[in-house]
């Protein structure tokens, strides 16, 4: 096993994908902060006379580094980033025909499965703090830290890393069913965009058929999603409930995923 | 007797199609062993299931007289279908990730590098490598670790003349120098028999049956040829010599079947005989020939 992390550590710090997906990650991260903070500026020269109550509707009071950094992940285009570094880094060896090496020398399919889940999951978790990271600088710089830096803060970034988690092993799960690269990304891109309409159609379908006077609610499906929970916990001072529930989901999500990725790659002929 | 590498009534199905049917294929350490078939016949697939990349049906496959589990540690180099190479990376560094892998001294690159023929490639990157550089590269990557047996599937496909010469003489050098036993699939069957101690033929995935090579030779027809001023006498004077029914007729010249070593007689007799020989040609069936015998000429 300590060989196999060893070649899959080599083959992550070589990723070429990973480096380009981190360098436009950071440059999307800036250009956004950049553009909110001219927005903001233009608004407050536009409006120079408002009170704060009313700059608050345009949002113009709530930028900071502590909002990007609890936001950073939190959005479609770190889906999209997975989905690519993820993908292509699993998929390289079926498609370059690496993995035959690998399995003709004796190592388990699941060592193989897990090895890779460790180095790329370790993969996504620096990527994920890397847009934190220059969320908050980036932010800080244009709109000063923020408040309330407190220990929930911390907590919160450790549950979003667990859903980062989530995310990139739902993209080893698809690199190694498909085991072609097209594939994999196309599902990997599409299937985080797609998922919560369904889920939401699922939920208004819920709240259609049931009886009026009972207490489903309008996020029968959708409480139960990484999406929703995500969102819920990307603000400054989440609730510990959220904190924990979202906590639990994405757990539950990552063991799902490790499953079926175990399952699949038992039965795979490479 | 001790097989290095055997399977007893191997079989895979795709569906309801029979890939590889009961195949008992025996290979004995030191061999070069050819597995010669068409096209689909089961080849790589039987490769790929020793090599525990594709999953048998039914039937075992032993190696060392130990069955094949697919958690071994035998000593065994591949290349299955394409190399396996990183193609970002250079050959030292394809090397190097191997090594790391197989929990090898890198000690060992540079020696494989100039076995291979690859050791003044330097930074050059694999993709940028000729096809067959890099089939030389994948069976660098199959020698790490010193294999007991590689198993290379159709390893000259695709090479020009000179690279399919590198690759014969590196497998001759291997076998005969450090006694690696290899299996070895091609369509090439005049170059196989170059090199293979043993055949195995395959059709629609049954082992129609194995031999060695001098078996083979044997079982091959051989024919002489020779163009001559006056053939009906030339007939009259090697019929003395061999059967009448070896000899045939053609034009100015005379189609005999017999010993390639009694040519040099043949040739002896006419000339005394007054008779100018002008060509003489020896003829072998090759190993395609015969094995296009074996396949019912395809059918």
């Amino acid at each position: 096993m300590k060989q196999l992390l060893s070649f899959e550590y080599r083959k992550l710090i070589r990723s070429k994908a990973l480096y380009i997906c981190a360098i436009v990650m950071v440059c999307l991260n800036i250009i956004g902060v950049v553009i909110t903070k001219a927005s903001m500026d233009f608004i407050n020269s536009s409006f120079s006379g408002m009170s704060d109550t009313d700059l608050q509707m345009f949002g113009a009071m709530d930028y900071s580094g502590l909002k990007y950094l609890l936001s950073a992940c939190n959005g479609s285009n770190m889906l999209i980033f997975f989905a690519i570094f993820v993908t292509i880094f699993v998929c390289s060896d079926f498609t370059e025909g690496t993995i035959k090496n690998i399995v003709s020398r004796g190592y388990s399919r699941e060592k193989i499965f897990f090895a890779k889940s460790i180095v790329i999951g370790t993969g996504s978790v620096l990527f994920s703090m890397l847009s934190m990271l220059t969320g908050f600088v980036a932010g800080s710089v244009a709109f000063g830290v923020g408040k309330d830096f407190g220990g929930t803060t911390v907590l919160t970034i450790l549950i979003q890393l667990l859903a980062m988690i989530a995310y990139t092993m739902m993209n080893v799960l698809l690199a190694v069913l498909f085991g072609k690269l097209g594939g994999a990304l196309t599902l990997g891109i599409i299937i985080p965009l797609i998922y919560p309409i369904i889920i939401q159609l699922l939920d208004l379908l819920v709240v259609f058929m049931s009886d009026k006077s009972s207490e489903v609610t309008q996020d029968f499906f959708s409480r139960f999603t990484v999406g929703t929970n995500m969102t819920k916990i990307s603000v400054i001072g989440a609730d510990g409930k959220d904190l924990l529930f979202a906590a639990v989901i994405f757990f539950v999500y990552i063991m799902l995923f490790t499953l079926l990725g175990v399952l699949a790659i038992r039965k795979k002929e490479v | 007797m001790d097989y290095i590498l055997e399977t007893r009534q191997l079989t895979k199905k795709f569906g309801s199609k029979l890939a590889v049917d009961h195949v008992d294929m025996h290979i004995q350490k030191g061999d070069i062993y050819g597995l010669i078939g068409k096209n689909g016949a089961g080849k790589t697939t039987i490769m790929r299931m020793m090599l525990s990349l594709a999953f048998p049906t039914s039937g075992e496959i032993y190696m060392f007289g130990k069955p094949v589990s697919g958690k071994s540690d035998v000593k065994i180099g591949s290349l299955i279908e394409s190399p396996g190479i990183f193609k970002n990376y250079s050959a030292y560094d394809n090397l190097k990730a191997f090594c790391v892998l197989y929990g090898i001294d890198d000690a060992v690159i540079e020696p494989i590098l100039r076995i291979i023929g690859l050791a003044d490639t330097g930074k050059k990157k694999a993709g940028q490598f000729s096809l067959g550089m890099k089939q030389r590269l994948g069976i660098g990557i199959a020698l790490l670790a010193e294999p007991e047996i590689i198993i290379l599937d159709e390893p000259v496909n695709g090479l020009d003349p000179a690279g399919i010469k590198d690759v014969r003489d590196l497998v001759i050098k291997l076998n005969q120098e450090k006694g690696v036993t290899f299996l070895i699939s091609s369509h090439l069957l005049d170059e196989l028999s170059k090199m293979v101690t043993k055949y195995g033929i395959i059709n629609n995935g049954c082992l129609l049956e194995e031999l060695d090579a001098a078996e083979m030779e044997r079982r091959g027809s051989h024919q002489i040829a020779i163009t001559v001023s006056d053939p009906l006498k030339s007939a009259d004077l090697i019929a003395t010599m061999i059967p009448p029914q070896n000899i045939t007729i053609a034009g100015n010249q005379l189609l005999l079947n017999a010993n390639f070593d009694d040519s040099a007689k043949f040739n002896k007799l006419l000339v005394e005989n007054g008779i100018w020989v002008s060509a003489l040609e020896l003829r072998a069936e090759s190993i395609e020939q015969y094995y296009m015998h074996a396949m019912g000429d395809g059918r």
